[in-house]
């Protein structure tokens, strides 16, 4: 790819804090116009590939281009970023702070600058806080005050670290309205969370960080076809279809998922006959083939069959969200 | 690593410090209000101490006097009376000074004297003579008795003093070189106003007594005695101005120190406090997004200089304005307004990134005290040391200080005030040590301060400042 189409490039870096190794070796090409999803559990090192993107913090090693400047300080004011460390000034008026944010990454003052303000208040679902303090509002509020002051000036490549965290349901599919938007208008979005389910959601391209390497790297499409499904869901009539299943040849074993029935297969049946064949096995209200998610995949790449059942659970509940913010 | 950096939003960043610390409420009251207030109330507060004295005395006073010549004097003066029109007199002359030293000013002050000596009450005291051969044990007792007995006893007859008068107090025995003596007996906890005004008295009626015997005219002695002082002038260029000696060698070196040292404690506690503030509330990160480290330093610490600046040119015009009032001029020349601002700067800038950098360090206020203590026995150097630096501007020591930032500055500044001259060379290497120290606390402050902003958890030593000083 030409380093004219790409906004970000990385080649080698490494970061280390004292004895700890953050990011090793870490190689990235990010093409202009794409929605990027950096993915993986916390303390993988999402946060330290961005802050070094940002040039907050600077590699031991490695080379590293944004926005074809050697680094960002040179193109802050063509950047939005969302820390994943983010806050207000409490004593701020709402307003002010957004006004101050823009003038600082270089927009104009005056009423263009206001009325933009307020245009962007107003799409946020938050037109009357203008005159708050920010320490009036919630905490979800706030956030969104946050995503405003990080695309205001209409920045070439946004960078959002665990946007959607703390935020409600409303509240995250409107994020999730507002960063699509983004990305329509033609701007290179990048975003990092440790739930998998919302870069299924939004991105189209994922990069994968685990233990500060980078694991995956490719389109959500190519990684969906590549990891073919394994296991088909199935919901028998009477208890001892459970039984039956069990016992077809080129299955692995029954287990029970989140309250339903899946049975894994090894690779002498084609997915599709496997339907098939559970169905004809004993009397069914459905079987559905099961599409493996990120997690899945996310799992199963970083862990192999290293780790513990209890192990791989507390992984999955962190992969979703449940496993605590930090 | 090659760093941008925009003017525009070190002048934003600093605009922002700015108002959020000079234009509050709080500031507003804290730098103008209370000064104000302070020294409206100065009159009130005069009176309010006078008037806090404890109530008058009244009781008795046992005198036993051997030389029967001085008891009746002695009552006279003590009488009420005799005690008002002595203090009406001395109030008179007290607002007549005042008038005469502070002008227009003074008439305020003068009445302030006045309402203070109102609110002091009169003694009542009943003298009482024993005759000349009375027990000086057995009226001791009598003060005794009183305080170990029960019950209440009336005010008017309590016993507050004993006084035992010696036989030749008046006329010396043949023969002697000296007079006799007296002694007071007083009864436990009497109130000072209450001894001073016997002592005082008894003095008086001895004099008087003796004055009589040697056939002195009193009137006359005490014109001999009264040598007058017509006002001290200086003799200048201009002519003939009041005598400002006291106020150039003592009052202006130090209250120019003081000023600038409240002023750099106040503009770097502030810078403390907001940089603390932005880091505790994440803020700190979105500005970085925008900024970079070295400009959002250097734009707080030029924020917080400005409020240390209003400050002082308040505090300065204040103090002009003062002084055009009580019509002394030629005491605060232009030169030393230009080095005291100059030294404000130096002085300021070196403490502001000690300041920047330990509140980019720690996690909050609290943390931030045991990395403050060297900071703050450095701010107390100056107070140790200006009477030795007033007193001989051009000494060893003094000279020798002038070259150790960070006190360098609270220490040329007082030499520079006083009317001893100090030598250019010296102001001029001061300047240049100054700059030096400067420089290199900015680059360590901003050492600190990249890594720091970012670092949460376990509050850091100077040991592992250091280590990020290396790490940056």
């Amino acid at each position: 790819m030409q380093s004219g189409e790409l906004a970000i490039e990385m080649r080698g870096v490494r970061k280390t804090f004292g004895n700890k190794v953050a990011v090793e070796g870490i190689d990235l090409e990010i093409p202009k116009g794409s929605l990027h999803g950096f993915i993986g559990p916390n303390g993988a090192g999402k946060s330290t590939t961005i802050r070094m993107i940002m040039s907050i913090l600077f590699p031991d090693r490695g080379e590293l281009s944004v926005l074809g400047k050697r680094s960002a300080v040179e193109s802050k004011d063509r950047i939005g970023y969302l820390p994943e460390e983010r806050g207000v000034y409490k004593k701020m008026k709402v307003g002010a702070f957004l006004h101050h944010m823009g003038r600082l990454k270089g927009l104009d003052a005056g009423v263009s600058l206001r009325k933009r303000v307020d245009e962007w208040l107003e799409k946020i679902d938050l037109p009357d806080v203008s005159k708050k303090k920010c320490e009036e509002l919630s905490k979800g509020m706030q956030q969104k005050v946050q995503f405003v002051s990080c695309v205001l000036h209409d920045p070439d490549l946004v960078i959002l670290d665990e946007p959607f965290s703390g935020l409600d349901p409303v509240n995250m599919r409107l994020l999730r309205d507002l960063i699509n938007e983004q990305h329509q208008q033609g701007r290179t979005v990048i975003f990092s969370t440790h739930v998998m389910a919302q870069a299924q959601q939004l991105c189209d391209h994922i990069v994968m960080i685990h233990n500060g390497k980078k694991v995956l790297d490719d389109p959500l499409d190519v990684i969906r076809s590549r990891h073919r499904p394994e296991s088909v869901w199935f919901d028998p009539i009477d208890g001892s279809g459970v039984d039956r299943v069990a016992r077809i040849p080129g299955v692995t074993g029954v287990s029970v998922v989140d309250g339903r029935n899946r049975a894994g297969f090894d690779g002498s049946i084609d997915p599709t006959e496997a339907v098939r064949v559970l169905a004809d096995a004993a009397p069914m209200h459905g079987v559905e083939l099961h599409r493996p998610g990120l997690e899945d995949i996310f799992i199963s790449i970083v862990t192999g069959n290293d780790l513990s059942a209890d192990d791989k659970a507390r992984l999955r509940a962190e992969l979703r969200g449940t496993g605590g913010e930090s | 690593m090659a760093q941008s950096f925009n003017i525009a939003k070190v002048v934003r960043i600093a605009g922002r410090e700015f108002a959020s610390t000079a234009l509050t409420k709080g500031f507003i009251i804290g730098a103008l209000v209370v000064p104000a207030v302070l020294v409206m109330l100065i009159p009130l507060i005069l009176v309010l101490a006078a008037s806090a004295k404890p109530p008058a005395v009244s009781g008795r006073i046992l005198v036993i006097d051997r030389s029967g010549q001085v008891f009746d004097t002695l009552a006279e003066r003590l009488s009420e009376e005799s005690i008002r029109e002595r203090r009406e007199r001395m109030a008179e002359r007290a607002a007549e000074f005042a008038q005469d030293a502070f002008g227009s000013l003074g008439s305020q002050v003068a009445g302030g004297t006045e309402a203070a000596m109102d609110a002091i009450q009169i003694p009542k005291l009943t003298l009482e003579s024993l005759g000349a051969d009375a027990d000086v044990e057995v009226a001791k007792k009598l003060i005794r008795d009183q305080i170990s007995g029960d019950g209440p006893i009336d005010p008017a007859d309590r016993v507050l003093a004993v006084l035992e008068i010696d036989e030749d107090v008046v006329v010396i025995h043949e023969g002697d070189e000296e007079f006799g003596a007296w002694q007071p007996f007083f009864r436990p906890k009497l109130n000072n106003e209450a001894v001073g005004e016997i002592e005082n008295a008894v003095e008086w009626a001895v004099r008087e007594q003796r004055y009589a015997d040697a056939d002195l005219d009193r009137d006359r002695i005490r014109a001999i005695d009264r040598v007058t002082q017509r006002e001290a002038q200086e003799v200048t260029e201009q002519g003939e101005q009041k005598d400002t000696s006291g106020l150039t060698s003592m009052v202006v070196p130090v209250v120019a120190m003081v000023l600038i040292l409240v002023a750099t404690f106040t503009g770097g506690q502030y810078l403390l406090t907001t940089t603390i503030e932005e880091k505790s509330s994440r803020v700190v990160e979105v500005l970085l997004s925008a900024v970079s480290p070295m400009e959002l330093m250097t734009g707080k610490i030029f924020g917080q200089m400005f409020v240390g600046l209003s400050l002082l040119v308040i505090y300065n015009g204040i103090g002009i304005f003062a002084l055009i009032a009580f019509s002394i001029t030629g005491v605060v020349s232009l030169s030393l307004v230009v080095y005291f601002f100059v030294y404000f700067v130096l002085a300021y800038i070196m403490f502001a990134s000690m300041m920047a950098a330990i509140g980019s360090a720690v996690n909050d206020l609290r943390e931030a005290q045991s990395l403050m203590t060297p900071v703050m026995l450095f701010s107390m150097v100056p107070y140790f040391f200006f009477m030795p630096v007033i007193r001989a501007p051009n000494s060893t020591l003094s000279t020798v200080m002038s070259f150790i930032p960070p006190i360098s500055p609270f220490i040329m500044i007082m030499r520079i005030a006083t009317p001893e001259t100090v030598p250019g060379w010296q102001i001029a290497l001061s300047i240049l040590v100054n700059l030096i120290a400067v420089w290199f606390l900015l680059w360590f402050a901003a050492k600190v301060f990249r890594v720091g902003l970012l670092m949460y958890g376990k509050p850091p030593n100077f040991r592992t400042l250091i280590r990020w000083v290396r790490m940056a």
